[in-house]
């Protein structure tokens, strides 16, 4: 059986932010599907519910109504891993990376030396090539966003879910990542759905780009990324990629202006 | 540690001693730092005038008091910090506690405890469990929703996540609220052992050698209780950069 086959369906989710406020129309009618060990890039305008509807399939909250099917099942927590903006904030400064690393694994009932040995071998597939016995408070921030990538895929859940992983790097960094993220999902294969702010990265990345309404989101519309892989850098020479990103760049503006 | 840090030490003592053989004011109220260091250690020798029982008394009341405030303290802060229901019914009138002045409370502790060591160590424990509750409240309420949503994220519910995430996210608050109750106990305990009749420690020592101008002890119990405050302080500052070495080094 193939695993992270993805299906969000006819998803509505409303909130009440403060008493005297009307309540909020966040997602509207929602549907999008995604097949398993596809790389997917959510975009869309500023607060459009990006990161409620990442909650959602992260089965954190549940919706209004519609559903939310991971390999024909709800998600459950501990089956989707999440990888947040916030490096620093999402990282345990008081475990040391490898613990950090190791801190599933072992919560959820491997031995402390069992849960280590792999974390070890997570850590060697992503490159992490500095002291794993190190604080997160001693790292750089790209090394602290891959002891939270490696932590996230150390427990192999079937759908990863990136919220704007690199959007508080330096770009030299999150150029790197970039690549580095390409390599570990072209080995592992893990569905892949990475909410970006940043539509060359969004495209340097998926195969599929969704670009999302403004409140109530719904999907606007879905574009094909058909660039061959292994990509390069490069692919953004390509006559193709000016016309695709024009192409995103029109819709959302559209959106934006709407 | 730098030769710097003496020289404020130095120009106070200096000026002591400049202001004591001024004779500005009567050697009854003030005596100069020699006299007093030499009082100072024949008090802290063994002996019938020493003030080590005394020393011992206040050291005992305070860590007792502070004990019975942590085992306390925490545990309700805590529980007050988890549910919303619990810090909503509660925390003014924690907040109302601990913004009264203790020492008000002696007279009313008095008609309860009588005069002994149960008064001053139940005044204490009271008036630092409170500091405590509210800080070990903050630091659950607190706490970073994020690595709460991380754990979640894994499957790590319930007591697992307060126990993996919260409590430690929680700990440098708990840790501050009780190096303030630390000082606030040794305070208590002096004023208490000053107002509250009692035969020993160095409240009462200090307080009866005001009143027999024995000026010298009066002035080198002043100092030895300072000293105390002082590594009492600085040994539980060292104690929190081990527990919580991460504090304050998240950029």
């Amino acid at each position: 059986m193939t695993k992270g086959h993805l299906v969000v369906d006819s998803i509505f989710k409303s909130y009440v932010t403060s008493k005297n406020r009307p309540r909020i129309q966040v997602l509207s009618d929602l549907t999008f599907s995604v097949a398993s060990g596809e790389f997917i890039s959510l975009f869309g305008p500023n607060g459009c519910g990006k990161t409620t509807l990442l909650r959602l399939m992260a089965g954190l909250e549940q919706p209004d109504s519609g559903s939310i099917w991971l390999d024909e099942r709800p998600p459950v927590l501990g089956r989707v891993g999440v990888i947040f903006q916030n490096y620093r904030d999402s990282l345990f400064p008081w475990l040391t990376a490898i613990d950090n690393v190791a801190y599933p694994l072992y919560m959820n009932g491997l031995s402390r030396s069992v849960a280590r040995a792999r974390a070890i071998c997570m850590c060697e597939e992503l490159g992490l090539s500095f002291d794993l016995k190190t604080y997160p408070y001693l790292l750089s921030g790209g090394q602290q966003q891959l002891v939270a990538n490696a932590r996230a895929l150390a427990y192999n859940p079937e759908v990863l879910l990136m919220d704007e992983p690199f959007s508080s790097l330096d770009y030299e960094t999150s150029i790197v990542l970039e690549d580095t993220l390409l390599e570990v999902w072209n080995k592992t294969r893990k569905t892949i759905i990475f909410v970006s702010h940043d539509i060359d990265e969004a495209l340097y990345l998926a195969d599929r780009l969704i670009l999302l309404t403004r409140l109530p989101a719904t999907v606007k519309t879905c574009m094909d990324i058909p660039f061959v892989r292994p990509r390069t850098q490069s692919i953004r020479l390509q006559p193709d990629y000016a016309t695709l990103k024009q192409r995103s760049i029109d819709t959302f503006l559209e959106e934006v202006n709407r | 540690m730098k030769l710097r840090m003496l020289v404020g030490p130095l120009v106070i003592l200096c000026i002591w001693q400049i202001v004591a053989i001024s004779g500005f004011w009567s050697p009854i109220f003030i005596s100069s730092p020699v006299k007093v260091v030499t009082k100072m250690l024949t008090l802290l020798l063994p002996g019938a005038s020493s003030m080590l029982p005394d020393l011992a008394q206040t050291i005992y009341r305070t860590l007792f008091g502070i004990s019975v405030a942590v085992v306390v303290g925490i545990p309700v802060g805590l529980l007050m910090g988890i549910s919303r229901r619990v810090t909503d019914s509660l925390e003014f009138v924690i907040d109302f506690g601990r913004s009264m002045p203790a020492t008000a409370l002696i007279p009313l502790f008095v008609f309860f405890f009588g005069i002994g060591d149960g008064a001053k160590i139940s005044l204490v424990s009271l008036s630092c469990s409170l500091v405590i509750i509210l800080n070990a409240m903050y630091g659950v309420s607190h706490a970073s929703p994020t690595r709460r949503m991380v754990a979640r994220t894994m499957g790590i519910t319930g007591l697992r996540l307060f126990r993996s995430v919260i409590l430690p996210d929680a700990l440098p608050q708990i840790l501050v609220g009780v190096r303030t109750a630390l000082s606030m106990a040794l305070v208590l305990v002096v004023v208490s052992e000053m107002f509250l009749g009692s035969g020993s420690g160095l409240g009462r020592r200090i307080y009866d050698a005001q009143l027999m101008y024995r000026i010298e002890e009066m002035y080198s119990c002043i100092i030895i209780i300072g000293i105390v405050g002082y590594v009492l302080n600085r040994s539980f500052v060292l104690l929190e950069g081990w527990l919580v070495h991460w504090t304050g080094k998240e950029k």
